[in-house]
This record gives structure tokens, C-alpha cells and sequence, in this order.
């Protein structure tokens, strides 16, 4: 069924999580990579033995990096039509990914964002809205495409499109550089809502307000 | 006040510098500012009253100010080198990682080719 599709999983350090999430990505996805990004919590083996693919980078060098390693490992599969980013920590559902791959294959769109703003099913602190608010207007002044959420972890590219982008900001500020890539390279895209499910695990280690300024600070000294 | 328009103007040359500091020309006329900039330090030492009057010169009170103005001067270049130094860096380490850890991975396409046959093998269903 989804045997063209890629879900790629960038891990660090989510040993309490990661094989519950492989598990329940794997019951409707075939093809699951994580790219362990130097996690010293034994996340890399658990994913293993859930039955994902492993990628292992040996030192840690961030999200940004390990999604561009993702992409390049699932690109090498010729059988690979749409690949999808996807957070470790169980935040995301595995029937928002469904519901972006479909209006990939409809094939009048390159690139679907998920956004937990589409919908009422999230329900971010009003702290997280603040923060997320400033990250998607900052995002959306420059990268020139306008999001309603910029800093979601769920994107789901076609092939060509995936082929278009190229990630070279290591760390966080990779979510508005593969945004301004969609732009740059003319992909079509679309929003899809998403349902972002903030536990008391991924709450402990979600993006604070420090994340923000590290954001920002990458984007303007790139 | 002149030391205004050089302290600017040695902010923007750090600036425009390090955002085309390529190739061996940049790093000869690096090399050749250390021996200059050490040769004027070793005089100054020598000849103390010079900071002074430069620093008249140039509109700042006491030869002291000016010396300190010089250094955050130079250590806004240093930091500035060394960023851009590490950021190059890095780039270097990731795609070294990077292919590293495609290399040592089972290719995609092999990965999926196992994963039909134990759902399709013939013998063993």
C-alpha cells in the first residue's frame, strides 16, 4: 500500500519512545528510516529492533543534518515516490501522514507542511502559540511563502521535490530553509492539518523560548 | 570626530573581508596585517608618548582609550575568523559523517528488497 513511501525519522536521544513510535509507524508504513544522530541512550538499537531502518551518524550534528542524510538514504531507493519527515518523540500521528501522502498522490501538489493550526485538535500553552506565532512570521517574512505554521516536524515531498532540496543549516533553523527551498525551486505545496499531541515527555524537551532565539540567530547569521 | 569614521570603517572592512576572505591572496595580506600590526605594537612600546599623539590625532583623549578601541577592534575580527573558520568546518564534518553513515547503512533500495521477501517468500508461507 505505502510500499513508495519513505518515512524519514531524525533521532536523538528518545530511548523512552522511539520503539513505541517505529512500532506504530511500521503497522501502516513499510519503510521507516531513523538517522540516529550520535545518540548515546542506546535510541539507535531500539529502533533497530523495532524493524526501522538505522542510519547512524557517529557524532551528534543536529536535526537539520540528519534530515538531509534521511533524504539522501531514501532517495538511493528507486522505488521511493514520496517521503515524509517525522518527529521522534511521538508527537505526530500516523493517520495525518496518510492523509498528507493522498493529497501528494492526487499529484497536484509537490510539498504538503503539516500545521497544527488548520484545526482544533492541538492545543498548544499560550506560551508554545507565542513562540510559534513569532517563529512562523519571522519564518514566513523570509522565506517569502506564507505558512500558518513554520516549525512543524511533519512534511510529506514528492520525489522531484525532495531532489530540490538541500539542507545545510545543521540545526534548527533547517525548518525555514526547506521552506525557502520549496519557494526558490516553484514547488507546488499545500497545508494539511495535523494533530501535534503534547505529552508531559515531549513537553519536558519541546522547543522553549531559547530555541526561538537560537532560531533566529542561525537564520540571520547563515 | 575622526575616530568614529575609523572605528566604523574598521568594522565595515572586518565585515566585507570576512565575506570574501577566499583563497591565498586574502591569506598573504593576512599574514603580511600581523607583521604589520606587530611591528607598530613593538614600536609603540618603545615609543609610549606615540598612542597619545595618534589618539589626538585622531580625536580620542588619552592614547589608553585608543589602544583600548584597537583591541575590541581586533577582537571583533577574531571572533568574526574564527566563526566563519568553524562554520567551514563543520560543513567539512558533516559531509564527511554523512557519507560515513550512508556507507555503513544497508542501502535503501536492498533494505526494501529484504523486507518483500520475508512478507513474500514463497517457502516460507
Amino acid at each position: 500500500m505505502f510500499d513508495d513511501t519513505w518515512l524519514v525519522v531524525p533521532l536523538f536521544n528518545e530511548g523512552a519512545v522511539i520503539a513505541d513510535v517505529v512500532t506504530q509507524a511500521l503497522q501502516t508504513f513499510d519503510k521507516v528510516v531513523c538517522v540516529d544522530d550520535g545518540s548515546y541512550d542506546g535510541s539507535g538499537d531500539l529502533a533497530q529492533a523495532a524493524g526501522a531502518q538505522v542510519v547512524r551518524h557517529p557524532l551528534n550534528l543536529g536535526q537539520g543534518a540528519a534530515l538531509q542524510t534521511g533524504f539522501e538514504y531514501v532517495l538511493a531507493d528507486p522505488a521511493m515516490q514520496y517521503a515524509v519527515t517525522f518527529d521522534a518523540d511521538g508527537q505526530h500521528q500516523v493517520d495525518d501522514v496518510v492523509a498528507m501522502v493522498e493529497l501528494l498522490r492526487t499529484g497536484e501538489v509537490d510539498v504538503v507542511f503539516g500545521s497544527r493550526f488548520l484545526d482544533e485538535r492541538t492545543t498548544p500553552s499560550r506560551a508554545k502559540k507565542a513562540v510559534l506565532r513569532v517563529a512562523t512570521g519571522m519564518s514566513n517574512l523570509t522565506t517569502g511563502l506564507r505558512l500558518t505554521d513554520a516549525h512543524n516536524g511533519l512534511r510529506a515531498f514528492n520525489r522531484q521535490a525532495l531532489q530540490a532540496v538541500h539542507i545545510r543549516q545543521n540545526r534548527m533553523a533547517h525548518a525555514s530553509e526547506i521552506v525557502s527551498q520549496v519557494a526558490k525551486a516553484k514547488l507546488r505545496f499545500a497545508e494539511s492539518p495535523v494533530h501535534v499531541l503534547y505529552t508531559d515527555y515531549s513537553r519536558s524537551k519541546g522547543q522553549s523560548i531559547w530555541n526561538s532565539v537560537n532560531i533566529l540567530t542561525e537564520l540571520l547569521y547563515r | 570626530m575622526w575616530i568614529k569614521i575609523i572605528i566604523i570603517a574598521g568594522i565595515a572592512a572586518v565585515t566585507v573581508v570576512l565575506l570574501r576572505s577566499r583563497g591565498s591572496k586574502m591569506l598573504a595580506l593576512r599574514r603580511l596585517a600581523m607583521v604589520v600590526f606587530g611591528m607598530v605594537f613593538a614600536a609603540s612600546v618603545l615609543f609610549q608618548d606615540v598612542w597619545t599623539v595618534v589618539a589626538n590625532a585622531v580625536g580620542v583623549g588619552r592614547g589608553a582609550d585608543l589602544l583600548l578601541y584597537m583591541f575590541v577592534l581586533v577582537m571583533l575580527f577574531f571572533v568574526a575568523a574564527t566563526h566563519l573558520h568553524f562554520r567551514g568546518v563543520e560543513a567539512q564534518v558533516t559531509l564527511l559523517a554523512r557519507r560515513l553513515a550512508l556507507a555503513e547503512a544497508t542501502p535503501a533500495g536492498e533494505a526494501a528488497r529484504t523486507g518483500d521477501q520475508s512478507t513474500e517468500d514463497p517457502q516460507t508461507s
